[in-house]
């Protein structure tokens, strides 16, 4: 009989304790019991501006876009997507040369030489949205597939219509900003590449 | 006993099938962005180059107890180098005649606001490989949601009042100096004589990050 008593309080206690514990991890918002928990602290750093480069980059076009890329393996393949943002337009940079003013008995006609349209930022991948489908890749083979993306997305955004579509928004832009300063009519030329 | 156990088996099957009955969902909405070609006339005027080393520490606990690991050791010290890039620009779509004034024999040309975009977030996976230590199991590489931490605290690095105004000083400042030589060859009006200004209503030090990486600056209250 005192045995039985025993081990009735034995299981009691052991009841006891597990709820105890459980109602203290509800309310401190952690897990009752775990096999293996990981714990994540990021530190705060200093975020350093370490240079600043002028610019004169004439925006017309930008482009949303996304590429799947799959490299086969052996023992399972990798799959990712990498979406991208690409912008078209003009780098003129180096100085005003593109513009010429003439004055023709009080009537100014501004003649411009653009530059072709281009990608301005060849950066036009976020790391840190490229999305992982499936499979483990190391970071030589991340950056590998990066670049068949990049190859891929780049053409597409300089197809001929978005080439076109941006010659005519810059057309359209620069007719406008010259009205604006006072310029009676504007001729636009393209530079050959 | 036997009718107590045949109870609890008919429970947790009960439990097992509702619960598959509340995971059947409806097939989502397919979502069409219409924002994937887009026009515009903005005038990008700087660069500005961030760098930013990441520091996380992961522990791991065996045995936890309400929060509390029995036997706990140091998974990886992850050191990782990023380089953010934010550019500086102004859009002139809503650019017309009343942008320009005459004042005398001086010019005044009123441009919109500043704004600015995250253009580029790279780790340096390099130097990750090179700097971090990790155990023997942890290698390959991040997780799609580490990747995503890492953006989230570099964004977060940009997003500081001080920064946000230099950034959009200096953007007033380069535009001006782009546009005045503009301005004086089309008009023909000496660069001295010309001046560029900007709405004296935008608060440079609150902004707000929009999802496709933009900083719009808001009004001053």
């Amino acid at each position: 009989m005192n045995k039985v008593k025993l081990i009735f309080s034995a299981i009691v206690a052991v009841v006891i304790i597990i709820v105890g514990i459980c109602v203290y991890s509800w309310i401190k918002g952690v897990p009752a019991f775990e096999l293996f928990h990981q714990d994540n602290k990021m530190e705060r750093t200093a975020t350093i501006l370490r240079s600043i480069t002028n610019t004169h980059r004439w925006v017309f076009l930008t482009i949303e876009d996304e590429e799947v890329v799959v490299n086969e393996h052996t023992f399972g393949n990798v799959a990712k997507i990498y979406p991208s943002y690409y912008e078209l337009g003009i780098d003129v940079s180096d100085s005003l040369k593109w513009v010429e003013i003439q004055d023709n008995n009080g009537v100014r006609v501004a003649s411009l030489h653009l530059p072709p349209i281009k990608i301005l930022n060849e950066n036009g991948i976020d790391d840190t949205k490229v999305k992982n489908i499936y499979g483990d890749a190391d970071d030589k083979e991340k950056i590998e597939m990066q670049k068949k993306a990049e190859f891929k997305l780049k053409r597409r955004a300089m197809s001929g219509a978005n080439i076109k579509q941006a010659k005519k928004t810059a057309e359209d832009h620069f007719r406008n900003l010259f009205t604006v300063l006072e310029c009676d009519s504007v001729d636009i030329k393209w530079q050959s590449k | 006993m036997k009718r107590i156990i045949s109870k609890s088996i008919n429970l947790i099957i009960g439990c097992l099938v509702a619960t598959s009955l509340c995971a059947c969902g409806g097939d989502e909405a397919e979502h069409v962005d219409l924002k994937s070609i887009r026009d515009c006339k903005e005038l990008e005027v700087a660069e500005f180059h961030f760098h930013k080393i990441i520091v996380e520490r992961s522990t791991v606990s065996a045995l936890g107890i309400a929060g509390f690991g029995l036997a706990s050791f140091p998974e990886r010290t992850l050191i990782l180098p990023v380089d953010v890039t934010v550019v500086g620009k102004i859009d002139f779509s809503n650019v017309t005649k009343d942008n320009l004034i005459h004042d005398g024999d001086k010019v005044v040309f009123t441009l919109p606001d500043p704004t600015l975009r995250i253009v580029s977030i790279r780790p340096d996976y390099e130097m990750r490989g090179k700097a971090s230590r990790e155990q023997w199991y942890r290698g390959g590489g991040f997780s799609d949601d580490e990747i995503q931490k890492i953006g989230e605290q570099a964004k977060d690095s940009i997003m500081i009042d001080r920064t946000l105004e230099k950034m959009a000083e200096r953007t007033r400042e380069n535009a001006a100096s782009v546009l005045i030589p503009l301005i004086s060859l089309a008009t023909g009006v000496s660069e001295d004589k010309i001046s560029v200004q900007f709405n004296s209503d935008l608060n440079l030090t609150a902004a707000t990050l929009k999802d496709d990486d933009t900083i719009i600056f808001r009004k001053k209250e």
